[in-house]
């Protein structure tokens, strides 16, 4: 319960920005969580099940997360990250700079200064001397200070400055007394230092590439323990980076396939904890309520969230083999998609209207697009190898990652679905669960490393891959959450 | 190829002087195995209403028969399919699994395990072939050592086809069902770990479904069988080889309040 209740809190004390264009719509999607949260109570009608959830504890193993491949980005930018100045009582409880530095490091994309090679320390863009910097090869600056108090809120002040170009970046409109403001100031709260220090390093990655940040995202995940017929398994929600690890179901029995609303509120997941048949559960979050969504005979597998975010397509296999079916998340009301004899399971949408799926009718799994119109005919979208599978789609709809076979070992491949032209990303033997970034730049996906269940994110470039273990427990199956 | 055999016949003292009518739908196809690089044959049997198992043996046997044609060459070799109003003999070969896989008959009508006819009692099947002819009782599902103490089958990879002795096997399990018919099982699919979670949900799920098919035209009511798929999520081998592979592809029958 504790650990809800520390996400509601989140989500009711929104970061307080001041004068940083990006996160305007960080706060109207708060300001409509808050309206909508009111009219979703009503639409809950379901059976509730009893909780079992577990309490909050920071005694869960943390994740830990190393980057295995970077040789492949060639021209990394240099990137120096000043310590944050700060004049609050007591200090400050994060280490903002070191924050910045290890989410810039994990995307591959940057070199990071050293601290003790820094040639100065300034706090803000007055304070930069560049001839100071003309000795290293740095291109970028950041720098920032923390002010105000525990108590009251804290006020932490980010600039981002072009050494090569000797300009201060991220520059705001003028203010009413005609002076330029930089960007960015955020009057936070003490436990939201961490959040805020992903925010900043959105920013740096969408100045310097062009690509906005993912730093401040979750995941969810399973993990599992025990050995053979004593296993736990347990979803586990964290920050991107490993962090704030919450463990938000704990059963005896398996759980898989979890898959993010659109909103960032609720999760659907399959669980086995009811003896004799699966069933899909939706779990929103803040308000800690799970319901059985459906519990059929046969399967009841494969959730899938619809972009409007009021559809999920599932699988179900009550009337012969899995077929792809429809429901109203609010309603519960079921549609049939596929008739086919076949397996038919696995939908990914790649927009409102349209789904990829998983189907063997050719003999062995391959990989289809259908339109939800009953007059929509399934169209094949893999050729290549004896094996392609679970299927999921990058946010813009234009690309899929799936499941490879790529002699003999199964690999997550990427296929463009304008060109056709499959990539293959990872070289594991066993890989599966691919999820895209938010952003589109990335894919989560699982592996295994010395018989362990381990997670990699690769870059859909291919050029830098990380691993995310977890000490002495398989983890598996994740998804990555939307932008917040 | 599509065959619609119908069977008229009196099978005699085998089936103790029922009238036997037969509609058998079966479809023989031939298909690709990219994974094991072989063409293989399917046979998928849609309806049948009979009164013997035998029966089956009788129609599969004359199905593959009709399905000679898709071995290419060897059809010389292949017997013509047992004429259906002849008597079956008294020592069947034991007849090759039929694959009730879903999924080879595009826009046919659902084969769902409840679009099948329950067959009504076995007769005198303990003097059969079943289990070696061993005997069954109530008690035969705690005893270690009777052949029903086996609730496993295995499959070969990316398949839901039964072997010969695994259709024993399950012949045996709906022989103990049609006769204790307070007695309920439920039909638990698993995979090996490779490939997709969820595919492989769906893979152990047309696992069950094949034994529960054998389960109901073996004799068991409908309600007393239930399936489940774990797909890959419930090994009984944690390792990632052959061995451990081949022993997680399987389908185990788990009969409620006796494990």
């Amino acid at each position: 319960m504790i650990i809800l209740s520390a996400v509601l809190s989140k989500n009711k004390q929104p970061l307080s920005i001041v004068a940083c264009r990006n996160f305007v719509s960080l706060w109207q999607s708060i300001t409509s969580w808050v309206e909508a949260s009111m009219h979703r109570i009503l639409a809950i009608t379901a059976l509730m099940l009893s909780i079992l959830l577990i309490a909050m504890s920071s005694a869960y193993a943390q994740l830990t997360i190393e980057i295995t491949e970077t040789a492949g980005v060639q021209d990394k930018i240099p990137i120096a990250i000043v310590p944050f100045a700060d004049d609050v009582p007591g200090g400050v409880q994060v280490d903002i700079a070191k924050v910045i530095e290890d989410d810039l490091i994990r995307s591959g994309r940057f070199s990071v200064v050293p601290r003790e090679q820094l040639p100065s320390n300034p706090a803000t863009g007055t304070e930069v001397t560049f001839s100071d910097w003309r000795s290293t090869n740095v291109e970028y600056l950041l720098i920032g200070k923390v002010s105000g108090n525990p108590a009251t809120g804290l006020v932490v002040d980010a600039e981002l400055i072009d050494i090569v170009q000797q300009k201060r970046l991220l520059v705001l409109p003028a203010n009413d007394q005609g002076q330029l403001q930089y960007c960015c100031r955020y009057q936070i709260s003490q436990p939201q230092l961490r959040r805020t220090s992903h925010a900043i390093a959105n920013l740096v990655l969408e100045q310097v590439y062009g690509v906005p940040g993912v730093f401040d995202t979750q995941f969810v995940y399973i993990t599992s323990t025990g050995s053979l017929n004593q296993q736990r398994y347990a979803l586990e929600m964290a920050d991107i980076d490993g962090q704030n690890v919450v463990r938000i179901l704990e059963i005896s029995r398996p759980i898989l396939s979890p898959t993010w609303s659109p909103d960032g509120e609720q999760l659907a997941y399959v669980s086995f904890e009811f003896t004799g048949r699966s069933a899909i559960i939706v779990h929103h979050l803040a308000r800690a309520e799970r319901r059985k969504l459906i519990s059929i005979e046969g399967i009841n597998g494969a959730p899938a969230w619809s972009p409007d975010g009021r559809r999920l397509a599932l699988s179900l296999s009550h009337r012969g083999s899995p077929d792809i079916y429809i429901v109203n998340v609010a309603s519960g009301q079921l549609s049939q998609l596929t008739t086919s004899p076949s397996i038919e399971t696995e939908a990914a949408w790649l927009d409102d209207n349209t789904i990829a799926f998983t189907s063997n009718r050719s003999g062995s799994p391959q990989i289809y697009r259908k339109g939800l119109s009953a007059d929509s005919k399934a169209q094949r979208l893999t050729f290549e190898g004896p094996y392609n599978a679970g299927a999921t789609a990058s946010p813009d709809g234009s690309k899929i990652a799936f499941i490879h076979n790529d002699d003999g070992n199964f690999r997550i491949a990427v296929q463009d679905l304008d060109t056709g032209v499959l990539e293959v990303l990872t070289n594991g033997a066993l890989d599966e669960s691919p999820s895209f970034s938010p952003n589109g730049d990335q894919i989560l996906f699982s592996t295994t490393e010395n018989g362990v269940d381990v997670l990699g994110v690769v870059s859909v470039d291919g050029l830098v891959e990380q691993r995310i273990s977890l000490a002495n427990e398989n983890v598996r199956d994740p998804a990555w959450g939307p932008r917040r | 190829m599509k065959m619609f055999a119908t069977l008229h016949g009196d099978q005699g003292d085998r089936c103790q002087g029922s009238k036997i009518v037969t509609i058998v739908n079966i479809t023989c196809q031939t298909r690709y195995n990219e994974l094991e690089n072989q063409n293989e044959v399917v046979v998928s049997i849609d309806k049948l209403t009979l009164r013997s198992s035998f029966v089956v043996s009788a129609m599969t046997l004359g199905t593959l028969s009709g399905c000679a044609s898709f071995f290419g060459g060897a059809t010389d070799e292949v017997p013509p399919a047992t004429p259906a109003s002849t008597s079956v003999p008294a020592e069947l070969p034991t007849p090759p699994p039929p694959d009730v896989i879903p999924g080879l008959q595009e826009g046919a009508e659902s084969n769902a395990v409840g679009s099948v006819t329950p067959v009504e009692g076995l007769g005198n099947l303990q003097s059969g072939a079943i289990l070696g002819g061993v005997p069954i009782n109530r008690d035969s599902i705690s005893d270690p050592g009777h052949p029903l103490a086996q609730r496993t089958v295995f499959f070969g990879y990316n398949s839901s086809q039964l072997t010969p002795e695994s259709l024993d096997l399950i012949r045996g399990h709906a022989e103990y069902l049609s006769r204790f018919t307070d007695v309920r099982v439920r039909v638990e699919g698993h995979t090996d770990e490779r490939g997709s979670r969820e595919y492989n949900i769906a893979l152990g799920d047309n696992r069950a479904r094949s034994v529960a098919k054998v389960l109901e035209l073996g004799g068991a009511d409908p309600g007393q069988f239930s399936t489940l798929s774990y797909g890959e999520e419930v090994p009984v081998d944690e390792g990632s080889n052959e061995t451990a592979w081949r022993r997680n592809r399987r389908v185990e029958v788990v009969y409620e309040g006796y494990n």
